[in-house]
């Protein structure tokens, strides 16, 4: 682990067990390679009640490289049904890949799923999601997605 | 971080009171560790940081400007002396040092003061890294041995990783450093070594060396195969284009109208292979550039590919008089001209032609060979009533001859009559087939 990333992950963990933003919780952090955390859209929206779990794993080249983002799919949470999230967890979203910016972080990426959950007009599942699911690498980042949607 | 270097670039920093979010990088989160500030844009990051995300991205993170390495310079001596006096704790705090300093101090403290600082055995004996404090405690199990560089009898502390004054070669040498010198002053020189700075990417290069060769290795593998398949399907080609001889044309020319192409046209449309007449049409000798003379050798190729200008003509071409005796039926030239599919379209219609002459023919001959047998025939019932009626008259001479066999007579083979008399059985010997009745169906069948 680079350390960078040690560092900045340690700082992250730091802040947010000091202070989450409104809707998100820490699952575990228990190293610095895998997090999971909770999110629930606060305020009127399709998934009213319901809570997701943001699984991020990181690299040695974190914050440089972006985290592996994926919404948990397992027992105990379901990825949400959105245009934009694959049935497996996956999702489409340009600041997960090419629109990373190192001065993101993962409260920032928490939230940004959270605005992109509430503006969720339909509950459907990307077009392409059966294909998509049948083929996925294990990792979204190996995954081009084309973001057609600039709202995300 | 318990680390021995002096590179600030290592160093992790436990600051002393909160630090003005101003002077953080939003790129590690710390405060600026060597600020650098972008010209284009004026956004300050640790260098490091900046320099590390302008590798992955050309841009700058905050405002997605395009940014290079070269439009990033050092911050101003305001942000730098900011970030160099903020107070920080030794590295060393869980350790046990107490110490508090500047940020920029804290290099020093390590280097010179701090107890808690792990040093290298400083025999170079053992791979131990000692705190300051325990360095005098420090001692080895087997400190007396001889050394046979120096001949010192019992080597001291400086003898822990081998004799100081055994003349070493600097560790970069395979890159091309030249230094050599005594073991001791190695670690001096690692430190000026211009090599040093660039071992990661002497590391990388030699990974990336290996992987292109094994790259190499495999494309020259997959040509070698192509080429055998290559000089394969040479090989196959020329032989069709023996196989195919005045037919193998380029496609070009292969396209050219079949209904055009006369007999007698000159090979004028052939256009050979390389530039050069392959299958020379008037010339019987093999090529010299033929690269396959031992297969197509001269006699082969005569009976193979007789002279081309036989006199022959297709029946079709002849006038439609069927009365014509056969005998004079003259064939056109083969046309070697045209394409091998209007070669081939032209002897079908020669075939065609020729099966309906054929059907023709035979049906004449049925016909002649019907009347000759209605004819046949006719003969054969005339003879036939003739026999009957000498039979009948020899039957009556010789019921008058014989009065006293009238009784038998009747049951009398014509048969043995006719065997018992020499006579006729000479007459009807010739006609061994008129003994018995002959069949009137085989005469209607005709
Ligand atoms: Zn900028
Ligand atoms: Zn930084
Ligand atoms: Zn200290
Ligand atoms: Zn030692
Ligand atoms: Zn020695
Ligand atoms: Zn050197």
């Amino acid at each position: 682990m680079g350390s960078i990333a040690t560092r900045r992950l340690a700082k992250e963990l730091r802040e947010l067990s000091l202070e989450c933003p409104t809707g998100i919780k820490i699952l575990s952090a228990n190293d610095f390679h895998t997090w999971r955390l909770s999110i629930e859209v606060m305020g009127d929206s399709l998934y009213q009640g319901q809570v997701f779990a943001l699984q991020f794993i990181f690299d040695a080249q974190y914050p440089i490289a972006s985290p592996e983002v994926t919404f948990v799919s397992d027992e105990h949470y379901k990825a949400p049904i959105h245009p934009h999230v694959y049935s497996n967890g996956h999702i489409c979203a340009s600041i997960l890949g090419t629109e990373w910016s190192p001065i993101l972080s993962v409260a920032a990426v928490c939230v940004t799923m959270q605005s992109m959950l509430a503006s969720c007009k339909k509950l459907e599942r990307p077009p392409d999601n059966d294909r998509y699911v049948r083929h996925a690498p294990k990792s979204p980042k190996n995954t081009r997605f084309v973001y057609d949607d600039d709202t995300v | 971080m318990t680390s021995s270097s002096s590179s600030s670039f290592s160093l992790s920093y436990s600051y002393v009171e909160a630090v003005n979010p101003n002077l953080l990088c939003c790129i590690c989160r710390t405060p600026f560790n060597v600020p650098a500030t972008t010209k284009s844009c004026s956004h300050t990051f640790c260098w490091e940081c900046i320099c590390s995300a302008i590798a992955v991205l050309p841009q700058c993170p905050i405002d997605r400007s395009p940014l290079s390495l070269e439009d990033v310079s050092l911050a101003s001596p305001i942000v730098r002396h900011m970030v160099s006096e903020l107070p920080v704790y030794c590295t060393h705090r869980s350790l046990g040092c107490d110490h508090q300093c500047e940020r920029q101090l804290l290099e020093h403290h390590l280097k010179d003061e701090c107890l808690y600082e792990p040093l290298p055995c400083p025999e170079r004996k053992c791979d131990q890294f000692i705190k300051r404090k325990d360095l005098k405690s420090h001692s080895h199990p087997d400190d007396h041995q001889s050394c046979t560089t120096c001949d010192l009898k019992f080597p001291d502390a400086s003898h822990a990783s081998g004799c100081p004054d055994a003349q070493v070669s600097c560790e970069h040498q395979p890159h091309g450093c030249r230094w050599t010198g005594r073991q001791a002053d190695r670690p001096d020189h690692l430190e000026r070594c211009p090599y040093e700075p660039l071992k990661e990417f002497f590391l990388m290069n030699s990974k990336r060396i290996t992987a292109l060769e094994a790259e190499n290795q495999r494309l020259k593998d997959r040509l070698e195969e192509l080429a055998f398949v290559f000089d394969r399907s040479r090989h196959d080609v020329h032989a069709m284009k023996y196989l195919l001889h005045p037919w193998f044309k380029l496609p070009a020319n292969a396209s050219h109208n079949p209904t055009t192409s006369s007999s007698t046209s000159s090979p004028t449309g052939t256009m050979p292979l390389n530039g050069t007449d392959f299958f020379p049409h008037s010339s019987s000798q093999p090529d010299e550039h033929d690269p396959f003379p031992e297969i197509f050798e001269g006699e082969t190729q005569h009976t193979l590919f007789p002279p081309h200008r036989i006199p022959f003509q297709y029946p079709h071409l002849l006038p439609p008089d069927h009365t014509a005796p056969p005998t004079s039926i003259s064939v056109a030239p083969l046309d070697l001209d045209g394409t091998l599919e209007h070669t081939f379209t032209s002897l079908r219609d020669s075939v065609v032609v020729l099966a309906k002459t054929v059907e023709h023919t035979g049906r004449r001959h049925d016909i002649a060979l019907t009347t000759e047998n209605v004819r046949v025939a006719e003969e054969l019932a005339g003879v036939k009533a003739a026999v009957r009626g000498i039979r009948q008259q020899v039957h009556r001479i010789m019921m008058e001859r014989v009065p006293g066999n009238e009784m038998g007579d009747k049951r009398m083979d014509p048969d043995m009559m006719v065997s018992g008399n020499p006579y006729l059985r000479s007459v009807l010997g010739s006609y061994p087939a008129l003994t018995k009745s002959i069949p009137t169906t085989s005469v209607t069948k005709l």
